[in-house]
């Protein structure tokens, strides 16, 4: 499942509520603003997820793994009042991601990579999306790691050298045929001589030594190739662009392998590569007949699953804190998890918009999962759609959303308001102040209910200053429980879904429940916005520069003009001439 | 469901024993280049102690027949040196845990992660280690309930010593880069080490791919040229350890008495001669290559748990009821600790028995340092107290020693045998520390050569 395996490299101690009866609030010392770094990054209750945004502006976020990282604050202003023109991203090496090996290796070779192979690598440690491309390097313990790995996936991959007939037999004679093919599923493009002969005498030494066989040889090509960063990296160095100094384009190599680790999160299929050997990928036109097919294939169903898993924190399911001492533990998160994916991944098939993703109405659910998250009474895996109860709505709905969101043992206004608040309406919250801490109010008489705790013990101005800004849309969320089930009382009282959105351009306004708030945020340009520039920051692998936001805001305005529909979203992007452009001079 | 959860957990702990796999065989001086049989030094090493009716020390003078637990080491007796009379370096204040143990292993007090002791201290093989400026391998052992064993070992470039684990597949990949090939758990199976063939097809394929990664880092762009740095490093270390292993003769054979598979391990079988002997054969193993070496062989717990060696059990509360003089059992604590003299006996026969690269006694080469605490105290003290002596075994090492074949008393702390081992690789183990780190580092005379 796609949420196995994922961890927060950059995870910290929580603070743990109410089982600690303690937490850590954060205080409106500077009137709830100001720049939020990657190192402010806190996975804790105590105010904020770990998507930290704020910030007036992105200060070299396409620069290398060193550069400080602010997020764009949308609430201020809009994209088109903060872009400006001029820069590209960084030309560079883009490790994949272990959806991405895991993805490739299978359609490429045939090949099941293992939990404890993927272990090899970390996935992104980005403020936002875990193919943060910064953070996705190889280490020295990854690459030794994976040393002992490439050797079981390489043997696991000579039989999808000899089904492919490329030889009568895999003897000495059938070099060039087996490296090339090798290269193309692995390396994703064809040899140059020198990288040819290389493999070449690697499959040769191999078949004349003591014992060599031609699957031996095979093998050590399929090895060598493995470990190589001709396969373990995208490569997006492009070629210079005539009359531009320090600006370089994909080839067409490049934007083949761009496009399809992109929509599809795997390697590029034959009708790419040929695309691109045949120079057909050179223009904006040629990448989107690409894309247009693409956008065709099952495959695109990666595309949103991975962008919004990360976007509402869904993905963080398994490392939630406590989520191991939840009963049935992985059961659930499987269950939850396919839910998503169900979800996510049918909405461009279902030709979904912007809106619709947000307030849909159904879901379409395997009644065992509809069961557990008492949404339904059915037993089994059968689907079936499962209308969702008045008062909610569309993706912030998700079990897996409302899973990852919580705290320890009880449900978090506060994780799922920031994650609103940050990740749909990219507006800034800052860590909690260091050092503060606030007694948790104990239940009472007057104190029932899991809203009742937080709105009390967070009453004070010093605390309320900041946690009006999320808690009031977090408690539209305790419609769920920390495990993502639906309830309607809490410790004996009805749940209070009602809320308000504050401090933003275009989205404040009181609601009633989730599907109010979502109603809200689908109408707000702020958040038509705020997802447009996810979509880029999903794309890129990077946090935005300022003049990747006036490609941003081009994009948006298109976005509009389609209604917001979700497919054509993703075709923007990547026909967008930031997608292929880079700086080589940073 | 219980069980995913568990097999996640489990997931999670292997990622980050695999997080620690590290190059063994490093970039160190190489028979070609020196002509001479690169330097190793063994720390071997039990918690608790060992009361002075064991045979431990056997008194100054000329050593005799070796009794008690020194039994199994008489073959060996013409090498060693016996020294008694040191502190047990409780300068930290960790009680005896932080002295001897510490110093050796890294442990120190009683902070544990996931039933796993923290490391807190520099343990010697990473202290020499780290002057050698290679990335050691550390294989130790550790006895716990159920007879399980724990290996360490260091992590790459480490700033510290790290946890252990108790997979052994893990320390057999750490030596050859590659696992193992599961035997059978019958009489004959058990591991197939890979030949040097085999590890000459590695270095091919290695090759490659530092080929490849140096075409790839020259075509970057200069402010994202060290992108690649760590994966090259990686390779470069890992071509290093595949051609020693490739050059190695004679090598080992991990099948043993009823076989010794790492199938046979990953089963979980509580045979803990098997383990203890497998654990010995890879250092032997690690020992043969044409680099310098340094290992800690833990046989026994700091603190806390049983060391259920088959027929006995409870080894720490016995040695504690020692100073208590409730129990007394002399008999049963000097059985168990027979037996782990028994495992530390064959890894020396081991060393004995197997060729260097030169073609000599790898033993002849390889200082095997045995070490626990010591009560000159009688049958009731607790040998682990605070005013516990120290008792060294100095084994091996053709050139180490100015004097062999007896017993000696001298003045003096751990730090001193410490510094006599890191002399003999020819370090300076106290370069950058303070002697409060692992205690003092004054030399011992009548040690050194």
């Amino acid at each position: 499942m796609w949420f196995l395996g994922r961890s927060r490299t950059n995870k910290r101690a929580c603070v743990k509520f109410p089982r600690t009866h303690v937490l850590a609030l954060a205080i409106a010392a500077s009137g709830c603003s100001g720049a939020v770094t990657a190192d402010a990054v806190d996975d804790g209750e105590g105010g904020r997820g770990s998507g930290g945004q704020g910030g007036q502006q992105a200060a070299g976020g396409a620069g290398g793994a060193d550069a400080p990282v602010v997020l764009s604050d949308l609430s201020t202003a809009p994209l088109a009042q903060m872009c400006s023109k001029g820069t590209w991203g960084p030309a560079r090496l883009w490790r994949l991601s272990r959806d991405q090996l895991r993805n490739s290796l299978k359609d490429a070779l045939a090949v099941d990579l293992t939990a404890a192979q993927l272990a090899s690598f970390n996935d992104g440690a980005g403020l936002l999306f875990n193919n943060d491309a910064a953070s996705l390097r190889i280490r020295k313990a990854d690459a030794e790691s994976w040393q002992l790995a490439a050797k079981d996936i390489a043997a696991a991959a000579v039989p999808s050298v000899k089904t492919a007939n490329l030889c009568a037999t895999l003897d000495a004679a059938c070099a060039p045929m087996v490296v090339q093919f090798a290269a193309n599923a692995l390396f994703r493009r064809k040899l140059n001589d020198a990288e040819q002969a290389r493999y070449q005498k690697l499959y040769t030494l191999t078949i004349s030594a003591s014992g060599g066989t031609g699957e031996k040889a095979a093998q050590a090509v399929l090895n060598a190739m493995l470990l190589s960063p001709y396969f373990l990296y995208r490569s997006e160095l492009g070629t210079p662009v005539a009359g531009k100094t320090g600006v370089a384009r994909l080839t067409p190599n490049e934007t083949a392998t761009a496009l399809a680790f992109t929509l599809w999160q795997t390697g590029p299929d034959a009708e790419l590569l040929q695309a691109a050997a045949a120079g057909k990928l050179n223009t904006s036109d040629d990448i989107k007949a690409q894309a247009e097919r693409m956008m065709g294939d099952a495959r695109f169903a990666r595309f949103y699953v991975g962008m919004l898993a990360d976007l509402s924190r869904a993905s963080r399911i398994a490392s939630r804190e406590g989520a191991d001492d939840v009963a049935n533990a992985g059961t659930v998160m499987n269950t939850l998890s396919e839910e998503f994916q169900n979800y996510a991944g049918g909405l461009t098939k279902n030709g979904a918009t912007f809106a619709q993703m947000l307030t849909n109405t159904s879901l379409s659910v395997a009644n065992d999962t509809a069961k557990f998250r008492n949404l339904g009474t059915a037993t089994g895996a059968t689907m079936a759609n499962v209308t969702l109860p008045s008062g909610l709505a569309g993706l912030l709905s998700l079990g897996a959303v409302n899973f990852a969101n919580a705290g320890t043992d009880h449900p978090s206004p506060v994780k799922r308001g920031v994650m609103v608040r940050e990740n749909f309406l990219c507006s800034p919250v800052p860590p909690p102040p260091p050092n503060i801490k606030q007694e948790t109010v104990p239940r009472s008489a007057d104190v029932v209910t899991n809203r009742d705790v937080y709105e009390k013990t967070m009453a004070p101005s010093t605390c309320n200053a900041c946690h009006r800004l999320f808690n009031p849309m977090g408690y539209a969320f305790e419609a769920f429980d920390e495990q993502g089930r639906y309830r309607t009382m809490d410790n004996g009282a009805p749940v209070k879904l009602s809320g308000e959105i504050v401090d933003t351009r275009d989205a404040n306004g009181m609601f009633s429940d989730l599907a109010g708030l979502a109603a809200q945020l689908s109408k707000s340009s702020q958040a038509q916005e705020c997802f447009a520039l996810n979509g880029f920051r999903f794309v890129s692998g990077r946090i935005e520069t300022q003049g990747d936001l006036c490609h941003v805001n081009d994009i948006h305005a298109a976005w509009m003009a389609a209604k917001g529909d979700l497919k054509t979203l993703a075709l923007l992007l990547v026909t967008s001439d930031a997608f292929v452009t880079r700086s080589t001079s940073l | 469901m219980n069980s995913i959860l568990k097999t996640r957990r489990r997931f999670l702990r292997v990622a980050g024993a695999g997080a620690l796999l590290a190059p063994f065989f490093d970039q160190l001086q190489s028979l070609a280049a020196t002509n001479a049989v690169p330097h190793k030094v063994a720390f071997v090493f039990f918690p608790h102690g060992t009361p002075n009716t064991s045979g431990y020390w056997p008194g100054e003078g000329a050593l005799g027949s070796l009794t008690g637990v020194l039994a199994p080491l008489q073959a060996h007796k013409g090498r060693m040196l016996i020294v008694g009379g040191l502190g047990a370096g409780l300068e930290k204040g960790y009680g005896h845990q932080g002295g001897n143990t510490a110093v050796l292993t890294g442990r120190g007090s009683s902070d544990k992660d996931g039933g796993f002791y923290i490391p807190r201290s520099p343990s010697a093989d990473w202290l020499i280690a780290r002057q050698l400026k290679q990335e050691p391998l550390v294989l130790g052992q550790k006895v716990s309930s159920g007879s399980r064993l724990l290996i360490s070992w260091s992590e790459p470039k480490q700033t510290g010593a790290v946890t252990p684990t108790n997979d052994v597949g893990e320390a057999f990949k750490r030596v050859y880069g590659r696992s193992a090939t599961a035997g059978t758990c019958t009489a004959g199976g058990g591991l197939s080490a890979p030949s040097p063939a085999t590890m000459a097809g590695d270095v091919n394929v290695l090759d490659v791919v530092a080929e490849d990664l140096k075409a790839l880092k020259a075509a970057l762009p200069s402010f994202s040229r060290s992108t690649l740095d760590d994966q090259l490093d990686a390779i470069s270390d890992l071509q290093t350890q595949a051609k020693a292993a490739a050059s190695t003769p004679n090598a080992p054979t991990m099948s043993t008495g009823g076989g010794t598979s790492e199938g046979c391990y990953a089963a979980g079988t509580s045979d803990f001669y098997q383990r203890s002997n497998y654990m010995a054969d890879l250092i032997v193993a690690a020992f043969q290559s044409g680099t310098r070496r340094v290992s800690v062989f833990q046989q026994g717990t700091a603190s806390g748990d049983s060391f259920s060696v088959p027929g006995y059990g409870g080894y720490h509360g016995e040695v504690h009821n020692l100073s208590n003089g409730t129990v007394g059992d002399l008999t049963r604590v000097t059985k168990m600790q027979t037996e782990v003299f028994k495992d530390i006996g064959y890894f020396v026969d081991r060393l004995a028995a197997t060729k260097d690269m030169a073609g000599a006694p790898l033993l002849g080469s390889t200082l095997v340092y045995i070490c626990t605490e010591f009560s000159p105290y009688g049958e009731s003290s607790d040998p682990h107290n605070t005013g516990s002596g120290l008792v060294v075994n100095l084994i091996g090492a053709d050139d180490a020693f100015a004097t062999t074949g007896k017993a000696i008393s001298v003045k003096g702390s751990v730090g001193g045998v410490l510094r006599h081992a890191a002399k003999y690789m020819g370090v300076d183990v106290g370069a950058g520390l303070s002697a409060d780190d692992i205690g003092k580092f004054e030399a011992l005379p009548g040690i050194a050569k």
